[in-house]
């Protein structure tokens, strides 16, 4: 790829950040916790997390990228200083972990699709053939033939890979989305799901869990803070509008969000006694994805079940590969900035995300760990997005946009959300996230081998940041250094 | 289902889907508009 390749479009940018924000977590996990927390309490919820949280951060991600043209490393040594490299490092490293098991997720979604189309699941057998495939040699094949996919992809450079792509995976994947949405609500039953979905108990927004989940589901789907966006915005045209894209971006993913909901809940309220209903929604992510959903798709009171089988993997496999190529092409974007040459930094992240993937695809509890640490890390990326763009100065910020912006300006509300809000909301999760751990592992949390215990997050942040803090002065060198596609 | 059910989902079905399609046309919008400079300063003073 030459250095001065560019998305050819607006649209062929917007196809590829849709794609990075529009993952398994929008279709396994949004409709399991929006039923959970409350329905249309936690919509609205949601809703407030998706302008206070995940825009303001998508719109500082957009702008650092667009005009710092780097990965995180070199954007925040732009735009925060010199002293913030380690921040981007993290940003990177935290996206990159994500990246070394998510490549599994998605290599399970391929697998359950190969198998609905090519072998058929049996309605009564999906516990024992997930227990047997999980773990066995088949998630390795599956993991390298995700990892193979998304390299080859990003190989092919901005334009003739990602930006080609992305026009066909997204799209496709929301016509399967509203395909599967529409099928749902026409099954006989299918309101007591929709009334569940969007029950208006709005008593339950004084109730702070409604809230943090809300929060940490519009930070973890929406990719902002992940530093995803900064490294797609480093390849858009000059002059490319900031404001529009980045809401676009967060209205997409969250209407991609709504169509699963309306398309998971209904069919298993519809399906289900209310009691069995509930416990689907308690399964967890694989339980509902692979578990729970070929159950009540392949029963026999669902005709055509077999077929919207496999709409549903194929969904979820499109939105699982479309963000995986995001996370690999940040991963070689990062490789890049320290001076690698790209080809080289291609095989070295497919080779390190095959090897460093490998124990969450052998180990569940290697993936759960993974999951709990690196998945909380986003909410620290996300508040040093919003603590760096504090240090870059947010007047000087919006008074650079408004000058130049063919579009919508930045008000107030941006600096207040930054500057404020952000840094809260991080701050009261954090906190309670932490509390949960400790709640769940009250005797082993202290226990750095505690899968989701507190102390093997702060042992694995703190290597990392230790780590970073001792390579702050290399890491700002060789970014400045190998500068950025002009 | 309850009125204030379908009025919760109208509501953020309107707020999340008619966002969205009110940011693509002002994308589109734009797009024409960055065309049509393109396209003017191509061909140059027309007197």
């Amino acid at each position: 790829m030459g250095k001065t390749e560019r998305f050819s479009s607006r649209w062929g940018l917007l196809f590829a950040s849709l794609g990075m924000a529009v993952g398994a977590g929008n279709i396994w996990r949004f409709p399991r916790v929006a039923s959970q927390h409350g329905g249309g309490a936690f919509m609205i919820a949601w809703l407030v997390a998706l302008f206070a949280w995940s825009i303001p951060l998508l719109i500082v991600e957009f702008w650092w990228g667009r005009s710092t043209r780097r990965g995180p490393v070199g954007a925040f040594v732009s735009m925060a200083g010199p002293g913030w490299a380690w921040a981007g490092g993290f940003v990177a490293i935290c996206c990159t972990a994500i990246m070394f098991y998510y490549a599994v997720v998605s290599g399970w979604c391929l697998y359950y699709l190969g198998r609905s189309v090519f072998m058929g699941l049996e309605g009564a057998a999906v516990q024992s053939t997930w227990d047997a495939f999980v773990g066995s040699g088949w998630t390795v094949v599956c993991l390298a033939a995700a990892l193979a996919i998304a390299v080859l992809v990003v190989l092919f450079g901005v334009r003739r890979g990602i930006e080609r792509v992305s026009k066909v995976l997204v799209p496709c994947l929301f016509v399967l989305l509203l395909a599967a949405a529409v099928r749902a609500v026409m099954l006989p039953g299918a309101e007591k799901g929709l009334e569940r979905l969007f029950q208006p108990n709005f008593h339950l927004l004084l109730e702070h869990k409604v809230w943090i989940e809300a929060f940490s589901q519009s930070a973890w789907s929406t990719g902002a803070g992940w530093g995803l966006l900064l490294v797609y915005s480093g390849y858009a045209r000059r002059g490319e509008e900031v404001v529009v894209n980045s809401f676009i971006t967060g209205l997409g993913n969250n209407a991609a969000s709504l169509l699963a909901a309306i398309a998971i809940v209904p069919t298993v309220f519809a399906l289900l006694p209310p009691d069995q209903a509930s416990q689907v929604a308690a399964a967890g992510n694989e339980g509902l994805a692979f578990i729970w959903m070929p159950r009540l798709f392949l029963c026999d009171r669902n005709p055509g079940g077999a077929f919207l089988l496999i709409v549903f993997f194929a969904s979820l496999a499109l939105a699982a590969l479309s963000s995986l190529i995001a996370m690999v092409e940040m991963g070689v974007r990062s490789l890049v900035d320290l001076g690698m040459a790209r080809r080289t930094a291609v095989a070295v992240v497919a080779l390190a995300g095959f090897t460093l993937g490998l124990p969450s695809a052998l180990w569940m509890e290697v993936f759960k760990n993974q999951d709990w640490v690196w998945g909380l890390g986003l909410l620290v990326s996300g508040f040093l997005f919003a603590m760096g763009a504090a240090r870059h100065g947010l007047g000087k910020m919006r008074r650079e946009h408004n000058a130049e912006a063919r579009g919508p300006g930045l008000g107030i509300w941006f600096e207040l959300c930054v500057r404020a809000l952000i840094p809260v909301a991080f701050l009261v999760m954090l906190v309670w996230w932490f509390w949960q751990a400790i709640s769940w592992n009250p005797e082993s949390w202290i226990d750095p081998r505690a899968t989701t215990g507190l102390s093997t997050c702060l042992l694995q942040w703190g290597l990392v940041l230790v780590g970073l803090g001792f390579a702050n002065r290399w890491l700002r060198k060789r970014s400045e250094k190998s500068g950025g596609p002009q | 289902m309850s009125a204030a059910a379908i009025g919760t989902m109208v509501f953020v079905l309107t707020v999340v889907w008619g966002g969205a399609t009110i940011a693509l046309i002002a994308a589109w919008r734009l797009e024409r508009r960055q065309a049509r400079t393109e396209g003017q300063r191509r061909d140059g003073p027309q007197d």
